[in-house]
């Protein structure tokens, strides 16, 4: 996990994840994928992350939350703007530290039903399983001023 | 293509950057007040011990997700809606009250300096305030 400097600040730690795969993180591949179609929508979120990290902190309205299969998984996604449907899947850990993933545009009533949605959330579901162990065996913590991840932040997928 | 060291867990995206880039200064201050006015009017609805459909059902609103949408900090809000919200909900999202400050007040003490021809004359307060504006040696004279 790595935490993006440009979006993080005094409210929020934003981070993502890179893989042995990629060397870009979560992010920057879904900026990548979606920057020609939904240019506006990305620079809609990147607004509201920069606000969850400088000036909010994650507000739980924020997020369209349980979206995962789990009830305790986390899992959400960053609100899109209304009729554009682009979806960006996050663990929502706290109020001060979210995961970035990917996502797609949701033109489904379900993620179940679109291949790519799936695949992302299905992603993110297995790397907050993995976050939460650690941090219930204490080789991942939150730091005292709870707005860091500290230890283990290696993901083995 | 972001160098990336697998030691170092910050990490500064060119791509984010270069979209950060694009919003204006005056583009994220709105940005920060839509997600601003959305955290006031959730932190007050939870005070209340209130769901978004309490809020609904107050506003007579034809569906609760309308307030789902207000509370996603994307929502740009009507004058009319914010009044409504902040009636319900007795709290104050607009400050349109007229105060104007007063202008500040200048005041012009000209302290009078005191021969010491005339330290015998005065005693007492007089002479302490003559004393402090630097017109008179000596000690006072006791009456």
């Amino acid at each position: 996990m790595v935490c993006l400097n440009n979006l993080s600040g005094k409210k929020a730690s934003v981070y993502s994840i890179i893989t042995d795969e990629s060397q870009y993180a979560f992010l920057d591949r879904f900026i990548m994928e979606y920057e020609k179609e939904f240019f506006q929508d990305l620079l809609s979120m990147m607004g509201r992350l920069k606000s969850i990290g400088n000036v909010t902190g994650a507000v739980s309205t924020y997020f369209k939350l349980d979206e995962g299969l789990e009830w305790d998984d986390q899992v959400c996604a960053l609100y899109d703007i209304p009729d554009k449907h682009l979806r960006l899947y996050c663990i929502r850990l706290s109020e001060q530290i979210v995961i970035v993933g990917g996502g797609g545009p949701k033109n489904v009533r379900a993620w179940q039903d679109d291949p790519k949605l799936a695949r992302e959330v299905n992603e993110m579901m297995h790397y907050s399983k993995i976050i939460r162990t650690r941090l219930k065996d204490n080789t991942l913590r939150i730091s005292l001023n709870r707005l860091k991840l500290e230890g283990d932040l290696l993901l083995i997928r | 293509m972001e160098n990336f060291d697998a030691t170092n867990t910050n990490y500064t995206s060119d791509l984010v950057n270069n979209l950060l880039s694009h919003i204006s200064p005056a583009e994220q201050d709105q940005t920060d007040h839509k997600m601003k006015m959305a955290a006031k009017i959730h932190a007050a609805l939870k005070a209340k011990g209130w769901k978004s459909l309490d809020l609904a059902r107050e506003l007579h609103l034809k569906s609760p997700s309308l307030v789902s949408k207000w509370l996603s900090g994307t929502h740009n809000f009507t004058m009319d809606t914010l009044v409504d919200i902040q009636r319900v909900l007795g709290i104050r999202l607009l400050d349109a009250d007229l105060a104007i400050a007063p202008p500040p007040l200048n005041v012009n003490v000209t302290v009078p300096v005191v021969p010491s021809s005339l330290k015998d004359v005065i005693q007492g307060p007089l002479y302490k305030i003559a004393s402090q504006s630097g017109g008179l040696t000596g000690s006072p004279v006791n009456a």
